[in-house]
Parts: C-alpha cells; structure tokens; sequence
C-alpha cells in the first residue's frame, strides 16, 4: 500500500475511501446488521479524524491496526450500551445483510452464529488477510492463542456448516 | 473456509457509497469543528498576551518617572541632555523581552501553575481522579471525573467501571453531549500494549443523584478474566465530594 502523509488531518477522505470497505465488514461482522455497523463506521471515522488532528501514525500498518481496533472497540460499545440492550431484543433485529448466492449466506450466517472471540479471529484472518502476528497485536493475545481461536474457531464453523470444508493457508 | 466464498462475502459486504459519501462530509465538518477550536484556543491565549502586555504597558507608565530620572529625581540625559525615554538610557539597555506562558488564571506568582486541578490519587498508572473535590453546584463538569489513562504497557483488553449508588455518564465537550451509562460503563478506547499503537484516555463522570457516598470500582479484563481491581470510595463532606482510595 503506497504510504501517505503519516500526519493524516488533511487526507481523511481518502483513508475513509482506503479503509472504508474493512471498516464496515468488520462492523457488520461483530454486530450482524447493516443499518448498525453503518453508524459504527461513521463512528470510526469521526474519531480517526479527531484522533489523526493531535497524533501521527508510525505506519501504514499503525492506522490500519487503529482503524481495526477502534472498530472492534466501536463496536463492543454498541453491543453493551444499555440503551441498545434495553430497546432492541435481539429476535427482533433484522440482519440487513443478504448475498446473492446460498453458499455466502450459509456461511456468513455460520459465521455469526459463532462466539465472538473466534468470530473475530477467523473474520480477521480470512476477510482482512492479516496475519496470527498482527491479529494478536490488535486483539492482545499471543500469535500461539490466535492460532488456537483459529483452529477451535474453524473446527466450530465446520460442525456448524455440517461437513463443509474449511481449508486453512 | 472456500476462499472463492470468502471473496464474493468480501465483495458483497462492501461500504455503500452513499455511506462513505455521508461520513467524508460528516468527517469535513468535524475537521473544521476541530480547526475552529484550536483557533478559539490560539484567540485565547491571544486574550491573555493582548492582557498582559497592556499590564506592562501600565508598568511602563507608572514606571517612566523612575526610569527617565536618577535616583537623586533628576532626568535622566544623553551626552547632549536630552532625556532617555525606557530603553534607550545610556547603559545600553535594550527593552523589555516579555514571555508571557499560557497559564490558568490562578498562576501564582512564583511562575508555578497553582492548577485546581492537583491530582488527588492515583491508582496504579492507569485511573485517576483530576478534580480534588467535586459539588453539584459546579457548572464545569457534569460529575466527579475519573479518568482511566491507557499507557502503552497496559495489559488490558477491556476496563469496567462499576458505580454501586450514583451514576455514570460520559460527556463529548465538542458538542456538550452527555450520555448516562448507568451503573455500569465498558471504557473502549483500550489500545493494544503495542508501542506503536498510541495510549489513550477516557473520563468517565460520577453524578451522585441522591447519593451522599458510593464505591466505584475499576475493573480490568484481560482475555475475558479479571487481571486487576481497584476501588474509590467517595464520601460527602460540607456539600463536596471527595474519593479517595479503598
């Protein structure tokens, strides 16, 4: 990725353009709904821009693992705010996100169904290409017990899938 | 996991346009919210310059009779008598250089920041009470603040804290907003213990509702276990809150 200006007040456009699809994948994957992972973006991005106002990032690598974790924290906070908990029922929460095909549906939905801590792992390791190292950066975890999450996490979405298969590189 | 699934996931759950379109605008405006409070800052200490320096101005008034006179109260003159004004008397003295430090209006006069805002206690390097007491009637903050400082060794993933009577809120000073969070509030501007990952921090406000004492209790999670706790007792006295460590 072509590095930018480290100090990003003046370029926030496009790292939301750069960034904007992860953002909102790993929004809609730790909270299930389209219409809520879209104001947990919006979140993001409005903290990045006040953040990148008074901080530099050291790297590319730097924003993006700020980026993914301010989203995993955003998110955390939406799920355990009590307005959300209170007024919402989770039966009733419509999910907002459909793929074309059975397959993604049946995976995404397996994926979902799964517990967070492994959701995330697998999530960041399939869907954002990151590696066990960087993942347990983020996460503060060990590369051994991302490895771990990964393997129980795969193990689980192939029980839940009933016999699909889950090929790991 | 199918990697020809995973990509058409990837590439079905892409952001909407309208989407990023709306958070580049909001992102704007955010900008130039945040411009526009470092230059009421900058017109600030702008204030406290133009201020002082009509201070020294007045200085250099009242002070003109003894500068442009001797000691004995004659003027005093240049090699061909005319009176030195300030800074050109004749032992070279080149003016006045005044610095003026931004600095609380109750400064004191020893050049130390006497701030009211002495921390109180500390718990371990991470929770800190910025305020040495707290009354309702203070229109400053919404509550007593705590303030969960994240340095870049903190081992923490999550950080909770807990209010037995009273409540908690948080409060965004850019727009004055404050949220109640109850009993309970997650603090989530937890960052990884990677030194390349910035530190933060999060203040969380008491309110006391009907409350004259409560216990607030500050726990860390690490992996989903309890890695460290630390309790702030908080006690009313003569209309003021005060916490102090339990």
């Amino acid at each position: 990725m072509e590095t930018q200006s480290l100090r990003t007040d003046d370029c926030a456009e496009e790292i939301i353009e750069t960034y904007a699809d992860m953002v909102y994948r790993i929004a809609v994957s730790r909270v299930g709904s389209a219409t809520d992972a879209e104001d947990i973006f919006q979140e993001v991005f409005l903290r990045y821009v006040r953040y990148a106002c008074r901080h530099a990032f050291e790297s590319e690598e730097h924003r993006r693992a700020w980026l993914i974790r301010v989203t995993l924290n955003c998110s955390k906070t939406f799920w355990s705010s009590a307005w959300r908990s209170k007024t919402v029922p989770l039966e009733e929460r419509d999910c907002g996100v459909q793929f074309a095909g059975n397959e993604q549906s049946e995976l995404f939905e397996s994926l979902q169904a799964l517990p967070e801590k492994y959701r995330t792992v697998l999530h960041l390791f399939y869907f954002e290409d990151l590696t066990t190292e960087e993942i347990g950066k983020v996460l503060h975890l060990k590369p051994t017990a991302v490895r771990m999450r990964l393997t129980r996490g795969r193990e689980r979405l192939r029980e839940a899938m009933k016999g699909g298969c889950c090929n790991e590189s | 996991m199918n990697r020809k699934t995973v990509e058409e996931i990837k590439e079905q759950l892409r952001a909407p346009d309208a989407l990023v379109k709306r958070t580049k605008y909001l992102a704007a405006a955010q900008r130039e919210r945040t411009g526009g409070r470092t230059d009421a800052r900058v017109r600030h200490i702008g204030r406290r310059v133009a201020l002082a320096g009509m201070c020294a101005a007045l200085a250099m008034v009242l002070a003109m009779p003894y500068l442009t006179h001797s000691n004995d109260g004659r003027p005093i003159t240049n090699g061909s008598g005319q009176v030195v004004q300030g800074s050109e008397n004749p032992d070279g003295f080149a003016g006045f250089e005044l610095t003026v430090l931004a600095a609380p209006a109750s400064a004191g006069t020893d050049g130390k920041v006497q701030t009211n805002e002495a921390r109180l206690s500390k718990l371990g390097p991470t929770v800190e009470i910025p305020l040495a007491d707290y009354s309702q009637l203070m229109s400053s903050v919404p509550g007593l603040p705590i303030t969960i400082e994240l340095m870049d060794e903190t081992q923490a993933d999550e950080i909770r804290v807990r209010a037995e009577s009273g409540s908690l809120m948080t409060w965004d000073i850019e727009s004055g907003t404050i949220d109640q969070a109850g009993g309970e509030y997650v603090v989530h501007e937890v960052w990884t213990n990677d030194p390349k990952l910035a530190a933060g921090s999060e203040t969380v406000y008491w309110g006391p509702g009907d409350a004259e004492e409560a216990v607030i209790v500050v726990t860390a999670y690490q992996d989903e276990k309890e890695v460290g706790s630390q309790k702030i007792r908080i006690h009313k006295e003569n209309g003021k809150y005060y916490g102090s460590l339990v």
